[in-house]
């Protein structure tokens, strides 16, 4: 639960629509590309930009501005090239480039933080002095208490109008990034307007499969890949444990062999251990690293019944024990909580009988013990 | 708000809104095993009505039910606490009920994750008006040794609860932005031969309450606290609020921190890690950004997770 991006195309056409501002726009991906790009006209001037939640796109060449249908068509071809999938087409709007502003909106413990800065566009971190709460100009006083509204109304994180410009009393969001916040989706009042949190252009098929579980189960479930090829494979429970168990490979100097990072938290079910862990191991047998380490870890539990979990995660592991003996896998498991003494036995006698190679700590253990443990045999 | 001391004196008295019969039974043997005369769980608010029926050592108790707030008894004695285990998108309407139909609630915990922004906000707001002590939300509780357990915290079994050492009371505060690593935290300073003077998670979402430099001011003030055990990590600028309290020499006990996140800089871009909080969109959020400012200011940081250990042991 936290923070996340939507499109630009959807931020737009949800605000533009509610400040009663006229957006025309097109948002395609690589399929309908052709359809929609031949309802364009040869004669007019675009923008054309990536549109998957990308910072800075201006400096990282996935935007290109004032150019004709012809460039939008190699723009697109060349991006997909790159993998790129959803994009954004706009006419141009012609303006100087002193009358770019910057605008933001930020929800705060207080309220809503408001920064603006008449000085805007893509070099506004140069000027970053520049940049404050104080709005003179009454147009943009006017435009923001609209937005604030709007914040309210669509439980808005963040939003950054960059530029903003505004012409004989029209007002153009040139570039617009928006987060929600993900927890007050399912709330019926933003239930109505059916937005779609963007899912990071570089999840990998195994990461998405997280994301899948995640979404279904009322326990979290994080996954992320760091390097495929890594050597330590990290199946870690606890949103704060996972974090100082991680940190440690990291700060003891094997940041580069640290294949992943995640988490199951909340109670999961063992169903749902299960499926995560098998996802894992997925990755685990993939990788082309020449010695591997697995650390099952977490801290000591409040509620999550270790027993319980554990059954899930062991069921995984035995469907490819035969795999995990045969590339030398070794597990390192520490982790306390209730029902941690037939959790830990469970664990302890599965990789006794299977014939792995196996460390099995409890609480008594300090938690980053284990990744010593686990270092050492690296 | 209530400090700590006070709790002491008083005998809490917990409404849970919810149902959740390991964690009240976790309550339950808390009370029991501190030698309370009554379980200090004196009603549960959820879908039925009647009692309950749970342990109390080796003998039982039955714990009154309602369905809603009117059905319930609204004058107790002493301090009344809630422990809000509802879900995220519940919690704020009912405790919104609650807290209008009891006019002395002392505080209260919220144990569900994903509660909105917009609602953690409007809690933050309550907290001020009515001065209460919440905590939360995505909270395990609150624990003074011996006094109250407030939630899952410090374990829910009873061999947990007698081996986690939150029953005999120390000198040493935890706070916590994390439910496990509270518990954790709680493992080490046993494990450095000290005990609890009280603990509590603030959670790890965005607006987690109490703000951190008030639950600071809560230890600072405690007589029986030495020594105050902070676990935080990357995302907000709360922290730097402590480096404030203490240059206004408003903070003069040990502080021993660790602030975890350092992970991060293994990725391009700041991932979002298994807390709402937990992401570092600019610098001064880091791990690495807090650490150096913390331990500049005086704090005792720690650069790796096991100097926890040696820290709390030596500054007793």
């Amino acid at each position: 639960m936290a923070r996340v991006k939507i499109s630009e195309y959807q931020a737009k056409s949800l605000l533009l629509k509610e400040l009663g501002v006229p957006y025309s726009g097109w948002a395609i991906n690589s399929a309908t590309a052709a359809s929609v790009l031949s309802t364009l006209s040869s004669e007019e001037s675009y923008v054309v930009k990536v549109d998957q939640g990308i910072k800075k796109r201006a400096k990282q060449g996935l935007l290109s501005v004032r150019i004709t249908l012809g460039v939008i068509r190699s723009f697109i071809a060349a991006k997909t090239q790159q993998n790129f999938t959803d994009f954004l087409i706009e006419p141009f709007v012609p303006h100087q480039p002193a009358q770019e502003q910057y605008l933001s909106l930020e929800r705060i413990r207080e309220g809503i933080k408001v920064l603006y800065s008449a000085q805007g566009g893509v070099e506004v971190e140069s000027h970053w002095q520049a940049v404050s709460s104080k709005i003179t100009d009454s147009q943009v006083k006017m435009l923001v208490e609209k937005l604030k509204v709007l914040f309210e109304k669509y439980h808005l994180a963040f939003l950054e109008i960059n530029p903003l410009v505004i012409l004989n009393g029209k007002t153009h969001f040139l570039d617009l990034a928006v987060e929600i916040d993900d927890a007050a989706l399912t709330l019926p009042e933003l239930a109505a307007a059916g937005l779609q949190p963007l899912i990071e252009s570089a999840t990998l098929p195994s990461e998405k499969a997280i994301r899948q579980l995640d979404a279904n189960t009322p326990a979290s479930l994080k996954y992320r890949i760091i390097n495929p090829n890594g050597a330590i494979w990290m199946l870690l429970s606890g949103g704060g444990a996972s974090l100082v168990l991680a940190d440690e490979v990291a700060d003891q100097g094997f940041g580069k062999e640290l294949a992943n990072y995640g988490e199951y938290s909340g109670s999961p079910t063992t169903e749902d251990t299960y499926l995560y862990t098998k996802v894992l191991l997925n990755d685990l047998l993939g990788s082309k690293a020449a010695e591997k380490v697995l650390i099952i870890a977490g801290g000591v539990a409040n509620f999550t019944d270790v027993a319980k979990t554990f059954a899930g995660v062991i069921q995984a592991l035995s469907e490819v024990k035969v795999e995990l003996k045969a590339q030398g896998v070794k597990v390192f498991v520490r982790r306390g909580g209730p029902n941690q003494i037939r959790g830990l036995k469970l664990m302890a006698d599965f990789l006794k009988k299977s014939g792995l190679y196996g460390e099995v700590l409890g609480p008594e253990a300090p938690l980053t013990e284990i990744v010593n443990r686990a270092l050492k045999k690296l | 708000m209530i400090s700590i001391q006070e709790i002491r004196k008083s005998q809490p008295q917990i409404v849970v809104l919810g149902n959740h019969p390991q964690i009240i039974q976790s309550i339950l043997d808390f009370d029991y095993l501190s030698g309370k005369k009554t379980p200090s769980v004196v009603a549960i608010l959820g879908n039925e009505t009647g009692v309950g029926k749970y342990f109390w050592g080796r003998g039982e108790v039955l714990l009154p039910l309602a369905a809603e707030i009117a059905a319930l008894k609204t004058d107790y004695s002493s301090a009344v606490w809630f422990l809000n285990l509802l879900s995220g998108r519940r919690s704020f309407l009912a405790i919104k009920q609650f807290l209008a139909s009891f006019a002395e609630v002392t505080g209260g915990v919220f144990f569900a994750e994903g509660l909105p922004e917009r609602h953690s906000q409007a809690l933050f707001e309550l907290h001020k008006q009515r001065n209460l002590l919440l905590i939360g939300p995505a909270s395990v509780g609150l624990v003074v040794p011996g006094v109250i357990k407030l939630g899952p915290i410090g374990g829910v079994t009873p061999e947990q609860i007698t081996d986690s050492g939150i029953l005999e009371p120390g000198d040493c505060a935890v706070i916590s932005a994390s439910g496990g690593m509270t518990n954790e935290l709680i493992n080490m300073v046993k494990l450095a031969g000290r005990r609890l003077s009280f603990a509590f998670s603030t959670g790890g979402d965005r607006f987690p309450l109490p703000r951190l430099s008030e639950a600071f001011v809560l230890a600072e003030n405690e007589l029986q606290t030495k020594t105050i055990v902070y676990y935080g990590e990357l995302g907000g600028t709360e922290e730097y609020e402590l480096i404030e309290l203490k240059k206004r020499a408003q903070l003069t006990k040990k502080v021993v921190i660790h602030i975890s996140g350092t992970v991060a800089e293994l990725f391009r871009e700041s991932p979002q890690f298994g807390h709402a909080k937990a992401k570092a969109t600019q610098e001064q959020e880091t791990a690495r950004a807090k650490r150096t400012a913390l331990k500049a200011a005086g704090f005792l940081v720690s650069e790796k997770f096991a100097d926890v250990l040696e820290l709390i042991k030596a500054n007793g």
